[in-house]
């Protein structure tokens, strides 16, 4: 009698029909691609361009540079965040929700947008150089975007919000009392820092210098704009599928590029829940006291890092609306000085991205809620034979380079049409969102109130539409805001998914950035911002930080 | 070690956890704190080890002011509610923790020593090696309480110590709390809102309610003696009879002075229960007053018949000392 089941822990096939869509999804757009990626590159031709790409040369170096460059970023990005997440994460004070959304607002910007904030700073005629030469007469640091220091500010840009995001919410979690017990055993704090909380948060410090070197490795549209005089291997990637129609070459940089970021996830992720010691709650007012001069300096540190990660953003968006001479002509293509004719003309220009785009996040925000939740609920409520491993397929392609996928989907897939494709590569990057906060979401409710409804009557579409539909809510509109960030900011996987006719607006960003001039860029920028601001805002109010999988840069 | 906290207040977020709570612990003697959830108990432990700073008054070791003082340089040792043990350390490394760091440091000869010490009473010695996940929940407990006692602190501070254990290792661990305790000399805190565990560990008892300290004494005058019903009917079933007569207040008989007697008053008997130990009898005195009696076990009389009972002890409680701010 399936009714006298509890729904809890037993495991069971029922569990199975649930997640069905999503098994199906992932093997046909995850691993059919990558196996086929991974087969091509050990035989024939694939053989010969991994040998070469392995040896001595550009593409070695490519590969080395990327290296570097992650982890040199990922390790600065960690140390960088420590104190700003610290202090999100452990002290309230007046402007602390606006310090979190500003610091968590570039987690939806594209790479191509990364890189274009880099050219704004540091261009030839950056900010910075601008007023450094005001400042000291001489031209300094004038073009250093286009170098690999330029290149490793652009990845900091980037990780320094994921980081700070994945560390406040281990901090968060971090059990006080602990702190408590060690000080009135009479360790100092230096000792408690070295004794406790080190050793407690290695795996939180580890799994985020995951996640941040695992986007910098991936990172393709930063490297679109920035890379000049330097080069990485996603803009290899780009440059042997599109330039020199090797595919072979491509697959085989893909498949290492996927190798080194799954490595760095499984050898160093999954860690960002300090273990907690008993179970109570008891003194939930105990938080260690910082002296009121260390308090002031993390919020400090926190608030100049907002700054600096908005400043770009805030001359950027100035620049839609200033005619000052530094940002260059206004009247370009037709006579457009002022703000209106300005942002008409950039509707004209980039109007049918910009619907391809709503169109696109229109279909993937209800097929990501479609695939994943159910399947979310049977992975916590009816666990059935393998559901940890499929769950853990479900995430694991956040750690997979979107050019790299992209790259798989069109070899083995280029027939479809394009915008399925399209699709299918937003799934594979928003579904996992939708997993975890569902499953995150059931994991704070009691599975025995199911029980209950079912004792007190309840049939299972009852309990489905009057409890646990309801108790969701909050974690399905989330999910619904995560998924359309995402989709929205998406460019890796898009740019090489969509042919030139059905290109998304975050590609007419890189083609706006390349070609147009600045007030023109400035206003595409705007109105990329504009649905995105309110979507953070309202993410951050819902406690997402899931925020921190943004849209690969 | 004498501890006195004088007039000591406390505010959480704009409301008032505790309101100029002055208390005197004897020195080498067990003073328990009882009271109700959210009394302001466990902010009593953290105010004393120094983990919350008062917002008002002075904490007083040996008459020195320690109002001012870090944690780490008070000299306590805590076994925290949810017993807070470190969960990268063993049991053993748990118990050295405040043996290897600090002021209370020790050569690691000694420390290992002092470990084992402690460990072989506590029935750790097997344990030692194992992490706060393998353990059980009155492993756990005795891991905090040694590591708490391995610095020999001058003062131990214990919040509910039991709490997180289940019924029946209640009473047992509540048996060997008491006689460790006693062994121990050291000035101990202890919170609870436990009556029987209050009973049997107490040398002296603090009632406290809503922050404010009730009254204070020996754990047997508070329970036959006390000055306000609220104390009376905290520690133990009570029947609090108020009396109408000026200048009013309240007469305790306490459900075991109750027995029967032919020349007591008659009185209903509304229900009666066996509960193993004695039976339980509600009664109803002739004006209406409500009555429960302990009787010996078996002799209960039906419900409806009319039994005469007397009171053997009897306490009057005042009006006057009733605390107002009720």
């Amino acid at each position: 009698m399936g009714g006298s089941r509890l729904p809890g822990k037993r495991a069971g096939a029922g569990g199975l029909l649930p997640a069905l869509p999503l098994l199906l999804f992932l093997l046909l757009a995850v691993a059919w691609p990558l196996s086929h990626l991974a087969a091509a590159a050990v035989t024939g031709a694939g053989r010969s361009a991994l040998a070469e790409v392995l040896s001595a040369g550009r593409y070695r170096t490519s590969l080395v540079n990327s290296l570097v460059l992650s982890a040199a970023a990922a390790a600065a990005a960690v140390a960088l965040s420590i104190l700003p997440a610290w202090v999100l994460a452990r002290e309230r004070f007046a402007g602390r929700r606006l310090l979190r959304a500003a610091i968590a607002l570039p987690l939806t910007f594209s790479g191509v947008l990364v890189g274009f904030l880099m050219v704004v700073m540091l261009g030839r005629v950056g900010a910075v150089p601008v007023l450094l030469q005001r400042l000291t007469g001489r031209e300094l640091l004038a073009g250093s975007a286009y170098t690999s220091a330029g290149l490793f500010c652009a990845y900091l840009y980037f990780e320094v919000p994921r980081a700070v995001m994945t560390l406040e919410a281990a901090f968060r979690r971090f059990p006080g009392e602990l702190d408590a017990a060690a000080r009135t055993l009479g360790a100092s704090a230096r000792e408690r820092l070295l004794r406790i909380g080190l050793p407690l948060l290695a795996p939180a410090l580890r799994s985020t210098f995951a996640l941040t070197f695992s986007a910098s490795m991936g990172s393709f549209g930063v490297a679109l704009i920035l890379a000049r005089r330097f080069t990485v291997a996603p803009l290899e990637v780009y440059n042997q599928l599109i330039g020199f129609l090797d595919d072979a070459t491509a697959g085989a940089l893909c498949l290492l590029l996927a190798l080194a970021t799954l490595a760095a996830d499984r050898l160093l992720g999954g860690g960002t829940r300090p273990g907690a010691a008993g179970r109570g709650e008891a003194l939930s007012s105990l938080r260690a006291r910082p002296s009121r001069l260390a308090r002031r300096a993390g919020i400090a540190v926190a608030a100049a890092a907002a700054a600096l990660l908005c400043a770009p953003i805030a001359i950027t968006v100035a620049g839609a609306f200033s005619s000052s001479p530094w940002y260059g002509q206004r009247s370009e293509g037709a006579p457009v000085a002022g703000t209106a004719p300005l942002f008409r003309y950039v509707l004209g220009l980039w109007g049918p991205n910009l619907l391809r785009s709503a169109e696109l996040a229109l279909a993937v925000v209800p097929l990501a809620l479609l695939l994943g939740a159910p399947a979310a609920y049977a992975f916590r409520r009816r666990p059935f034979p393998g559901s940890r491993l499929l769950e853990a397929a479900a995430v694991a392609p956040l750690a997979i380079p979107g050019i790299a996928l992209a790259v798989a989907l069109i070899e083995t897939a280029g027939g479809a049409p394009r915008i399925a494709l399209l699709a299918a590569g937003h799934l594979v990057y928003t579904v996992p969102l939708v997993v975890k906060t569902v499953g995150n979401a059931l994991e704070s409710h009691d599975p025995r109130l199911e029980g209950a409804a079912r004792s007190l009557g309840a049939g299972r579409l009852a309990v489905l539409a009057r409890l646990v539909v309801p108790l969701l809510a909050p974690a399905l509109v989330l999910s619904a805001l995560l998924v359309f960030a995402v989709s929205w900011g998406e460019f890796n996987a898009s740019f090489l998914l969509a042919t030139p006719l059905v290109q998304t607006f975050p590609a007419a960003l890189y083609l706006t950035y390349t070609t147009n001039s600045f007030p023109v860029a400035a206003a595409a920028t705007l109105i990329f911002l504009l649905p995105v601001a309110p979507a953070v805002a309202a993410i951050q109010a819902l406690g997402g930080e899931e925020l921190r999988r943004g849209p690969q840069a | 070690m004498r501890v006195e906290l004088r007039e000591v207040s406390f505010a959480y977020g704009g409301t008032e956890v505790l309101e100029g709570v002055s208390l005197a612990l004897p020195a080498g003697a067990i003073t328990v704190v009882i009271g109700p959830s959210g009394s302001g108990k466990s902010t009593l432990i953290a105010l004393v080890a120094g983990l919350l700073a008062p917002a008002a008054g002075s904490i007083l070791f040996d008459r020195r002011d320690v109002s001012g003082l870090v944690p780490e340089r008070r000299d306590v040792g805590v076994v925290f509610q949810s017993y807070a043990l470190f969960p990268h350390l063993t049991a053993g490394q748990n118990v050295a923790f405040g043996l290897t760091t600090g002021r209370r440091r020790l050569p690691p000869r000694e420390a290992a020593h002092r470990v084992a010490e402690l460990a072989e009473p506590l029935g750790l010695g097997h344990l030692l090696a194992r992490r706060p996940a393998e353990l059980s929940g009155g492993e756990q407990q005795r891991v905090a309480l040694a590591r708490a006692l391995a610095p020999r602190p001058a003062l131990l501070l214990l919040d509910e110590p039991l709490a997180a254990l289940d019924a029946s290792l209640r009473r047992q661990v509540r048996a060997d709390l008491a006689s460790l305790l006693g062994r121990l000399g050291t000035t101990v805190l202890y919170v609870t809102h436990d009556q029987e565990e209050a009973m049997l560990l107490a040398d002296h008892l603090v009632v406290l309610d809503r922050g404010q300290v009730v009254e204070a004494g020996a754990p047997l005058d508070l329970y036959r003696r006390p000055a306000h019903p609220f104390t009376a009917s905290f520690l133990g079933e009570a029947n609090l009879l108020a009396l109408a007569m000026p200048p009013g207040g309240w007469l305790l008989i306490r459900p075991e002075d109750l027995s029967a007697d032919p020349c007591g008053a008659p009185a209903e008997v509304l229900a009666a229960r066996g509960l193993g130990a004695f039976d339980r009898v509600e009664l109803r005195l002739p004006g209406g007053a409500e009555l429960r009696a302990h009787l010996p076990p078996g002799t209960a009389p039906a419900p409806g018949s009319i039994l005469r009972i007397a009171a053997r002890r009897t306490h009057f409680l005042p009006r006057g000392c009733d605390p107002g701010r009720r």
